[in-house]
């Protein structure tokens, strides 16, 4: 792949994920600044990664795997990492303009239940949030298809009761 | 479906819609946006840091040659032992770079539980290159300053000149011990918590 190949190819992929990423990024980590240098650290990485992209996974999975491995050595990296949000840090994340103010209120106490979570299962969830297959989980993280699925529902109830209590 | 089902459509569409304002990067995606020059910038500094490295090596190299050169009139023994211990430390300093570029290089795109093992594997072997490596690079030292000293001690008595060859060498071997003591406190410091969260990380993953 030549340069201008690889750099049409990563523009391409990071238009088409940004959204994607950023989110992951925002449900696994809390504070924005954090969330703004793993979402350096996973571009990094796919531009790293594109040399070596043969098209074996899908193209999202592919993507998908990089954000995961990427937060978790960036977590190694960081020891701060905030259990509670506010609403000014949410604030600073979320566009005012477009978001009702019901719809805000519901994002925090979405945010505030996923930072409760383990790390791993903040991993997951934000994975299923974003609409991931159970077949599409266990594909990016490794672990078989079953425990998936007994993983998501412990995960629910876990996040249903947060949210709810 | 059950309620837990519906509820979790209710916040994927809650999560899925909502509206970033720190990502709207349409402006700076571009083939010669700040993002793009920042990767270019980035890949070339790991080159610019190993440059920075061989340099200062180079020049203390550099320092020590000319030292000789300067105060005494190198004979070819003094010459063999400087270009056998410039010879090792080239050798040393290519295949550290070398094995530490590999080491260091993660394949990010591996499913999770395959990318920790594969992690916590390359973190182990930044260790392993040291020890298997620098002990080598001391014999090549010891080697190379008694074949300096064969040709610069010739004034000196016998009992002497072996008094100079064990103390340098004695010295040296005493490196070993010492280098790999740094090495592994310097690991443990660094990246034996990297290991045992990756560890936990994994397990807790797996369940």
């Amino acid at each position: 792949m030549d340069k201008t190949d690889k750099e049409a190819l990563f523009i391409r992929i990071l238009n088409e994920n940004k959204d994607r990423i950023y989110r992951l990024c925002l449900g696994y980590l809390i504070d924005k600044q954090n969330v703004d240098d793993l979402f350096q650290d996973v571009m990094v990485n796919i531009w790293r990664g594109l040399d070596s992209f043969r098209g074996e996974a899908k193209e999202s999975t592919w993507v998908y795997r990089i954000a995961v491995n990427t937060s978790l050595i960036y977590n190694k990296k960081t020891k701060r990492i905030q259990q509670l949000i506010n609403q000014q840090e949410m604030d600073e994340i979320i566009d005012q303009t477009s978001e009702s103010i019901e719809t805000r209120m519901n994002l925090t106490a979405l945010r505030k239940s996923i930072s409760g979570l383990k790390k791993q299962d903040r991993l997951i969830i934000t994975l299923l949030l974003e609409g991931m297959s159970y077949q599409e989980i266990a594909d990016i993280t490794g672990i078989s298809l079953n425990y998936v699925g007994v993983k998501i529902n412990r995960i629910k109830k876990q996040l249903e009761k947060m949210i709810n209590g | 479906m059950d309620k837990l089902d519906q509820n979790i459509n209710t916040l994927q569409k809650l999560w899925q819609d909502q509206k970033l304002k720190d990502i709207n990067m349409n402006a700076v995606i571009a083939p010669d946006s700040f993002i793009v020059k920042q990767l270019r910038t980035f890949e070339k500094l790991q080159l610019r840091i190993n440059a920075v490295k061989i340099t200062l090596l180079a020049m203390i190299m550099g320092s020590f040659t000319w030292y000789l050169f300067k105060y005494s009139d190198p004979s070819p023994s003094v010459l063999l032992g400087l270009f056998w211990i410039g010879a090792c430390l080239t050798i040393f300093t290519i295949l550290y770079l070398m094995k530490q570029f590999k080491a260091s290089r993660l394949n990010f795109s591996l499913p999770t539980i395959d990318f920790i093992d594969l992690a916590i594997e390359k973190v182990q072997e930044q260790n392993k290159i040291f020890r298997l490596i620098f002990p080598f690079l001391v014999l090549g030292l010891i080697a190379g300053l008694n074949i300096i000293y064969l040709g610069l001690l010739t004034d000196l008595s016998i009992g002497i000149r072996i008094a100079y060859h064990l103390i340098v060498s004695l010295l040296l071997i005493g490196l070993i011990p010492l280098g790999f003591k740094i090495r592994n406190w310097k690991f443990k410091k660094e990246n034996q918590p990297v290991i045992d969260e990756l560890v936990n990380f994994k397990n807790e993953i797996k369940g």
